[in-house]
């Protein structure tokens, strides 16, 4: 381009901005103090009279040259016009910043931006840093690392200097050579500061209301119940999210079931997180490096479920030295080890977890046996600067079991998985991850009984009530860095699976056949893709689709879920959002409405079953002035289709019917507003979650078609968490919690007992004597009083020189006994008159319960 | 096995509701609006007399008085497609108890019949029950042995039925003891003695061997059920309390065995091991109606030890007669009598 055209352009391009954007910083007025300076002096000076900040490269800018300022000189762009020859320096402008450029770097757009990548790890163990914010200081350029820590910023060339920020970790600033395509790997230490980072990126999808990271660190400043610090607990202390009665593991997001929830574990699908009737999850907080929550705006490589998204990353393993912990608390202990099998090349990490309270009461009873345990492993490799290698493996079991009075009944569950998984650095602007996965839950229900005769055994059978779903899948994403405002992901999956609902097998002498197995094979694929385009600097747009084709022998369904995203700055603090995503799901999650018993079932679609499907509004706004503090208000809306449920009376081990002919489905909706406030003020860390919402359900089979409240349809649901750092060695911790009752069924009529109008009075052996029936019109027609409590903790930390780490925990769950009723009791009680009467009970549990815990970490 | 975890993890948490004081308190009822409805319930068995109890519920609402008491002024009539007669409920001596009248009409139920039953009360919705009674049941037991069930001493009775390809058969086998006294007596000088009470004296005459004695035998209108198992996998209790559970009825629909022959062994447990009280013994294998079977299957799914609990998804017991509650059963069965106990 000439030189005088450039000349033109760039005066055109003043008068432009002078005339229509009249604040711009070039229009800002400004009157050199003297005629002659060095460049570095008026810029200086630029900068503290007209508020405007310079960008620049010593390569192009000679800050020491001495220039004349015109008298005439009124306004910033004019005093650069003097300054610099338009034939070597040219500018751009960027909210209050002026970037200055050489002209040659100017002419060709890429050249002017250089792609900065590569990992950023743990300085101490070189684990990777799942969410870090990597950004350009005073400018939008940004990004966050991936799910294996990997990133890859385009950025000015002219610009020197980027930041590396997360959560417990000191921020890490690199200056950078001016070389393209730079490879940069950022190992961070560990710090003691708490707080909120600051993101200035607007690509950084951090703190929005649907999203939500979760550090390890979160997770351990959480009270509750027995001091069970778990990832699902976490999880429910954000908005939009529900715990059922308070204290056990379901998550309720947006008015979802709870076999909506996509688990993840290291990518592999987990069919139950549940231990010990949902006192704690299947996932062992020690082996946890992240975890990250999705409850709307969903991107779109997520599909499989349509309420949320909990995606749980485990450590890879330290890479420098052999460590682990051990800690103990009322019920379990866990172990953790981990150490470098090769230096920098390939670790391990082994974490194990097992009760022990079950070991106590076996000398004194074997009538109820009792226990769980999990055991996560994860071995890593890297092959070279591009390539590593992963294995994860997990397997868990809950058994319980009554041998007493003739009873011999057992049952058992759990999960097992497995994911090898091919991170490769194609290009700096090319990251494929390539995992094979294999999922498995099994329930187990085991009767045994022995028929004797004249002395000689003559009949000893049982009975097997067995469900199962195993799945294997095969998946490859892309992530395609196209320029500095484009991004690119877009994968495919195959997968394979096999389910066997429900079954009943006998061994028994008699030959009796026992139900025929109605096991189900089903075929999946995958293809998404979505893209991030900045335009300008303030608005984001984020179109994307997944699409998901299942498929067997008996059924075809295929699904286009459209995803999209949208945020648009305003100024630094500001930002509005919103999105609309498209989900749905093949599986179903059958479950009864009993607390915790492992009565919930995954069965597959089927001609009959329909796939369910979600369509889900988000609008936000987000506001974050300063480092400390954060404030977020999402609106939802979210509508549901072929949600299933039993239908009434039936089990799914009924035989009188196909095992799908029990399932009916039906529909639901559900809105609502939540908000996020976080805070920090002095050592206090203050996080604060209101959601208010709505959620109804509807089937043709209950409640004669009329919508019905949802169960956990609590209007109302706060949530407040203050930590307290005294020092490093001590915080104390406090979390109150208020909820909303829960709508419920009770009976809306009693007559007298059937038996005893039969003039049959009942054995007291038999435990299924009433002396009323009772009748049921309305669904969840009762509201339970609301739910609230306050947890409190204390912990007690203390190095010592060789590094290990001893921490005492103590606290208490439902500080001040609040009688949250949990379950309801209708029965006959005699009045003074001698009338029998009938009265409405609720029924309260888990009121003031003291923890200890015992943490050692080497 | 649901039921049994379910026992043990309640009991679990009573033990931990126990050790904390004032773990229940009273809730406020639902706003008001419910009525009552009449409730009729029984069986009509085939060659038995019409009778059956009819009462009212209870609504569970703001405003009700949370009590069951007897209707008075309820009408009803019997029509068997013959014939219409119109009878009213009355009180006895376990209305009080039972909260129901007993309503009782002429002439004995006839196999293979429907009856219409209707119920009318100036205060309540007119309800409606349609009684269809089976045919004879063709059924035998082959024979019976005693055996341990698990760790039970049980008797088995071994059941053949033969059964009718022309319709769907449902068929229920319980035990029931009716209860019974036996009262011994001698004479002496002019006048009958009991022995219980004069046991020195009737030891002296029956060493004399002048001793003329007799029995005295009352049997009442009162039964107990008596604890059944089944082995068979083809039972509806199967899937509902599990084959190693006590059963209050044995319920097998011939969904397996249309129009066959088929065996079954149904386990009763023996005396003394938990009977409180003596009698006569029976053995009912009965053919019962299609909803009267159903609404047998979903009691015995209620778990009603404790009342109503809301831990449990709500079993709903369905009822069987229009714009009221209950059931009344239509049945035709044999039966076989047994006396274990002594006197």
């Amino acid at each position: 381009m000439g030189l005088f055209l450039r000349v033109v352009i760039n005066l055109v391009l003043l008068l432009v901005a002078e005339c229509c954007f009249a604040q711009q910083p070039l229009s800002f007025s400004y009157s050199p103090p003297k005629r002659d300076g060095s460049i570095g002096y008026f810029l200086d000076d630029m900068s503290q009279k007209a508020g405007v900040t310079f960008s620049y490269s010593s390569r192009y800018v000679d800050v020491t040259r001495t220039v004349k300022a015109a008298d005439t000189t009124s306004s910033v762009g004019s005093m650069l016009m003097q300054m610099f020859r338009p034939s070597e320096i040219t500018w751009r402008v960027d909210r209050n910043k002026i970037l200055l450029m050489g002209v040659s770097d100017a002419d060709d757009d890429s050249a002017s931006y250089v792609l900065i990548h590569g990992y950023v790890k743990e300085a101490d163990s070189r684990e990777a840093v799942i969410g870090a914010a990597v950004f350009v200081p005073g400018t939008s350029f940004g990004t966050i690392t991936n799910n294996y820590g990997y990133y890859a910023l385009s950025m000015p060339a002219t610009q020197q200097r980027i930041i590396v920020a997360y959560l417990g970790f000191e921020t890490d600033t690199l200056n950078l050579s001016k070389e393209a395509g730079q490879r940069r790997d950022v190992f961070m230490q560990v710090g003691r500061n708490l707080g909120e980072v600051q993101v200035l990126s607007s690509k950084a999808q951090t703190q929005a209301s649907s999203f939500h990271h979760v550090a390890r660190s979160d997770m351990k400043t959480r009270v509750v119940l027995l001091g069970e610090n778990d990832v699902i607990k976490t999880v429910q202390n954000l908005p939009g999210v529900q715990s059922g009665s308070g204290a056990g593991n379901l998550v309720l997001v947006r008015g979802g079931d709870p076999g909506q929830n996509l688990h993840l574990l290291d990518g592999v699908p987990l069919y139950n997180v549940d231990h010990f009737f949902g006192l704690t999850s299947v996932y062992n907080s020690d082996a946890i490096r992240s975890v990250d929550l999705y409850k709307g705006a969903f991107p779109a490589r997520f599909g499989g479920r349509t309420a949320s998204v909990i995606d749980v990353t485990t450590k890879d393993g330290d890479m420098q030295h052999w460590g682990g912990q051990f800690s103990m608390g009322f019920v379990k202990s866990s172990l953790t080890v981990e150490g470098p099998l090769k230096k920098d090349k390939a670790s391990i990490m082994v974490s194990g977890r097992r009760t022990w309270i079950d070991v106590l009461w076996r000398p004194f009873t074997n009538d109820v046996a009792f226990n769980f345990y999990d055991l996560n492993l994860k071995a890593n490799y890297i092959v070279n600067a591009n390539n590593r290698l992963f294995l994860s493996v997990y397997n868990g079991r809950d058994r319980f079991g009554v041998n007493s009075g003739g009873t011999n009944a057992s049952t058992s569950w759990g999960n097992s998985t497995i994911s090898a998984r091919w991170n490769s650095i194609l290009h700096p602007r090319l990251f494929v991850n390539t995992t094979l996965t294999y999922s498995a839950f099994n329930y187990l229900l085991h009767d045994r009984r022995g028929i004797s005769e004249d002395g000689a055994m003559t009949l000893r059978d049982g009975y097997k009530g067995v469900s199962w779903v195993k799945d294997m899948a095969l998946r490859s994403v892309l992530n395609w860095k196209v320029a500095s405002n484009h991004n690119i992901e877009t994968g495919v999956k195959l997968a394979y699976a096999h389910f066997n609902p429900a079954e009943v097998q006998y061994f028994s002498q008699s030959n009796v056949p026992g139900t025929l197995p109605e096991r189900v094979h089903s075929n999946e694929l995958t293809f998404f893709a979505e893209d991030v385009v900045k335009v300008g600097g303030k608005l984001s747009l984020i179109p994307g689709m997944h699409f998901a084709n299942w498929f067997s022998k008996q059924f075809d369904y295929s699904s286009i879920q459209p995803r999209f995203r949208a945020e648009l700055l305003l100024g630094r603090s500001h930002m509005l959002y919103t999105s609309y995503a498209q989900m749905a799901q093949f599986l179903h999650l059958i479950t009864s409405t009993t607390y915790g018993l492992p009565a919930d079932f995954w069965v597959p679609g089927s001609s009959t079953i329909e796939p369910e499907e979600s369509y889900t509004s988000t609008f936000g706004y987000r506001f974050k002035p300063e480092k400390k503090f954060f404030f977020n208000l999402e609106l939802y809306h979210r509508d549901i289709r072929n949600v299933t449920a039993y239908d009434q009376g039936k089990n799914l081990f009924d035989n009188s019917l196909k095992w799908d002919d029990k399932i009916i489905q039906g529909k639901g909706w559900s809105y609502g507003v939540e908000a996020l406030l976080r805070t920090q003020l002095g050592r206090v860390n203050l996080s604060t979650a209101y959601t208010w919402s709505r959620t109804t359900r509807q089937f043709a089979q209950i409640n004669d078609g009329d919508p019905f409240p949802y169960r956990y349809d609590r209007r109302h649901n706060f949530k407040i968490a203050a930590l307290y750092q005294r020092s490093a060695n001590f915080d104390i911790t406090a979390n109150w919690m208020y909820m909303s009752g829960e709508a419920i069924t009770i009976p809306d009529q009693i007559y007298p007992d059937f038996d005893n109008n039969l003039l049959i009075s009942q054995a007291s052996t038999i435990i299924n004597s009433s002396n009323y029936t009772y009748s049921y019109a309305k669904w969840n027609g009762y509201r339970l009083p609301p739910i609230h409590r306050l947890d409190v903790g204390m912990n007690f930390t203390k190095r010592y020189k060789r590094g290990w780490e001893r921490t005492w925990s103590i606290g208490v769950f439902n500080a001040y006994a609040r009688r949250n009723v949990m379950f309801v009791d209708v029965s006959s009680e005699t009045d003074a008159s001698g009338n029998e009467r009938f009265k409405l009970k609720g029924v309260s549990v888990l009121q003031f319960i003291p923890y200890v815990n015992y943490r050692l970490k080497i | 096995m649901k039921n049994r975890v379910t026992g043990v993890i309640l009991g679990l948490l009573g033990l931990i509701c126990f050790a904390w004081t004032g773990c229940m308190k009273t809730l406020d009822l639902p706003a008001g609006g419910a009525e009552r409805k009449i409730v009729l319930m029984g069986e009509l068995v085939v060659g038995d007399t019409i009778h059956f109890r009819a009462g009212q519920s209870v609504p569970l609402s703001a405003g009700s008085d949370m009590t069951f008491s007897v209707p008075d002024a309820l009408l009803l009539t019997i029509d068997d497609g013959v014939s219409t007669r119109t009878i009213s409920g009355t009180e006895d001596s376990l209305s009080s108890r039972l909260h129901t009248l007993l309503c009782t009409a002429g002439g004995t139920v006839a196999p293979a019949t429907t009856y219409t039953i209707t119920a009318v009360h100036p205060g309540m919705p007119v309800a409606t029950a349609l009684v269809q009674v089976p045919g004879p049941v063709d059924a035998v037991i082959l024979d019976t042995a005693t055996v341990i069930y698990n760790t039970d001493t049980v008797l088995r009775f071994r059941v053949r039925i033969h059964d009718d390809a022309s319709r769907s058969n449902y068929y229920v086998f319980e035990c029931l003891k009716q209860y019974m006294d036996v009262t011994a007596q001698f004479f002496y000088q002019g006048v009958w003695l009991p022995v219980s009470e004069n046991r020195k004296l009737y030891n002296q005459q029956l060493a004399a061997g002048s001793l003329q004695e007799r029995s005295d035998t009352s049997y009442y209108n009162r039964f107990f059920r008596k604890a059944v198992y089944t082995n068979d996998n083809n039972t509806e209790n199967a899937y509902i309390n599990g084959l190693t559970a006590q059963q209050s009825r044995i319920l097998l629909s011939d969904r397996t065995f249309n129009g066959q022959d088929y065996t079954t062994d149904v386990y009763v447990q023996l005396p003394p091991s938990t009977d409180s009280v003596k009698g006569l013994t029976h053995f009912y294998i009965k053919s019962v109606s299609a909803d009267y079977f159903e609404f047998l299957k979903a009691y015995q799914q209620t778990d009603g030890a404790s009342a109503f609990l809301s831990l449990s998804a709500p079993a709903k017991v369905g009822s069987y007669v229009t714009n009221g509650a209950g059931v009344i059963g239509g049945v035709s069965q044999n039966k076989v009598s047994y006396l274990f106990d002594t006197w």
